[in-house]
């Protein structure tokens, strides 16, 4: 029987169990939206196991998720920094950006659907690196104090700086890193940051709960 | 001879790797603290603001006790004397003096009449207190008519452009407290005779020029205030963000200018 419970999905599913705990009755459509896009990176790491065992391969399965990825992190970024700063045209313009890698990724050669979006991936992280240092520009500069122990915004923003800006030169040199490093070194320190993000984004979730508790009507 | 060795593009990318995997920790780092600070700073302006709206409090009963007293001191020192030699002028009226009677009931009509005068006067001030909220410029023409009926001081009172600027109550407030503490020590202490008020609203800036003939006094070199009047005044100035300047030399009398960004 295939293990589904690994390093990878455990963290995932429990931050997927924490958004639908916490987000299922959230106001704003936006953070709403993470269970369904958690759901979704629950449901592709299973289906990825699945299909490497079986086929060996499930580059596909990863790049269809890079899709929805793209759309969580455009759709966030718009809905944190929108209180400090319209950035409606900024998150288009990133949007059409790294959906054009994503095309051009998809169509660049014959079989290139089961390859591994590289190129989508890195420009990904560049996108949302830079994004989370607009965020933080825009916090910085706000007159008033925000309690960051009590912040959605400022701690999801944080797991995704950590994710993205972290493994930015990972995904740009895998190469020249896997000639030092062992791959294994690299996979763990991959793997750490990644549940790094989604500690971040749990707690964020809980602060997100805790700040819009719900309603109980008798 | 040992050849310098270029670093390794691997050990680049190694170091690379390490500094973009924690920089975005002292990022955060750096926000935190940065974040205490605005956290401090917060604090620091509602304490301000806390104490700005004691000295209003403050400021606004000293007004009405300064009231008051006058207020008191003259139902004591004029009405009371009035009516005092009323009652006197009529008792002394006798049934066997007919000529005497008229001229005495007119004497003593023409005194309650007087009190009358004087207990209008009163009323005046009593509403001069509510008159700060018609303006800074009505109350101090309030103020300078009451310090005028006692004929002992030769006053004048300017102000100009004040017509053109939005009134500031709070400011309003404390800048006639500042008048009333000025005149205070002018009749008081410096036992002047002459007293010229100047207010003037000028690029933004309210400015406030008392000049005295009293007595004057010898500034401390180290420019601190040397009675609590003056440092009351200096105090109050810079509540507001003003800026207080005295000038005085015994016997040469006593200037003192208000300058308040204004409203």
């Amino acid at each position: 029987m295939l293990n589904y419970f690994t390093i990878v999905t455990i963290p995932e599913l429990i931050c997927f169990i924490t958004a639908a705990v916490c987000l299922y009755n959230d106001k704003s459509p936006a953070w709403k939206w993470l269970v369904f896009y958690l759901f979704w990176v629950c449901l592709t790491e299973i289906g990825g196991i699945y299909l490497r065992a079986r086929y060996g391969t499930n580059n596909w399965i990863y790049n269809i998720l890079f899709l929805f990825e793209i759309a969580t992190i455009m759709i966030m970024f718009r809905a944190v920094l929108n209180p400090y700063r319209n950035s409606n045209k900024l998150i288009s313009v990133a949007a059409i950006v790294l959906y054009s890698v994503y095309l051009i990724n998809t169509f660049a050669k014959k079989d290139s659907f089961f390859q591994h979006y590289s190129n989508t991936g890195i420009a990904l992280a560049i996108v949302a690196a830079l994004l989370s240092f607009y965020f933080f520009y825009w916090f910085l500069n706000d007159d008033a104090y925000v309690p960051l122990f009590s912040s959605a915004s400022f701690w999801w923003v944080s797991g995704t700086l950590l994710f993205y800006f972290g493994t930015t030169v990972i995904r740009v040199f895998y190469d020249y890193l896997s000639g030092v490093i062992p791959e294994l070194t690299i996979y763990y320190i991959y793997r750490a940051v990644n549940i790094t993000l989604y500690v971040c984004w749990s707690y964020s979730f809980i602060c997100r709960r805790l700040r819009n508790p719900i309603s109980r009507t008798l | 001879m040992q050849a310098t060795q270029k670093p390794d593009i691997q050990d680049i990318v190694v170091i690379l790797t390490l500094l973009f995997l924690t920089a975005p920790f002292f990022l955060l780092i750096y926000i935190s603290l940065f974040n205490r600070r605005k956290k401090k700073h917060d604090d620091e302006k509602l304490e301000m603001k806390q104490s700005f709206d004691n000295e209003i409090v403050k400021t606004q009963h000293e007004i009405k006790e300064q009231t008051l007293q006058t207020v008191g001191a003259d139902l004591h020192d004029n009405v009371g004397q009035l009516l005092s030699l009323t009652s006197f002028t009529l008792k002394s009226i006798k049934g066997n003096e007919p000529d005497g009677i008229n001229k005495k009931v007119d004497a003593a009509i023409e005194l309650v009449s007087r009190s009358m005068q004087e207990m209008r006067q009163l009323g005046k001030l009593l509403q001069g207190e509510q008159l700060i909220s018609l303006g800074l410029n009505e109350a101090i023409t309030q103020e300078v008519h009451w310090l005028e009926r006692t004929e002992q001081y030769q006053i004048t009172y300017q102000a100009q452009n004040l017509n053109s600027v939005t009134a500031n109550p709070e400011k309003d407030l404390i800048l006639f407290r500042i008048v009333q503490e000025i005149l205070n020590n002018a009749v008081k202490h410096s036992r002047a005779t002459r007293i010229d008020i100047n207010l003037l609203y000028k690029a933004g800036t309210l400015q406030l020029q008392v000049n005295d003939n009293g007595v004057g006094f010898i500034i401390d070199p180290s420019d601190k205030p040397t009675g609590m009047g003056l440092m009351n005044i200096k105090n109050r100035a810079k509540m507001i963000d003003g800026t207080t300047t005295i000038t005085s030399a015994p016997e040469n009398g006593t200037q003192i200018s208000v300058f308040v960004p204004y409203p």
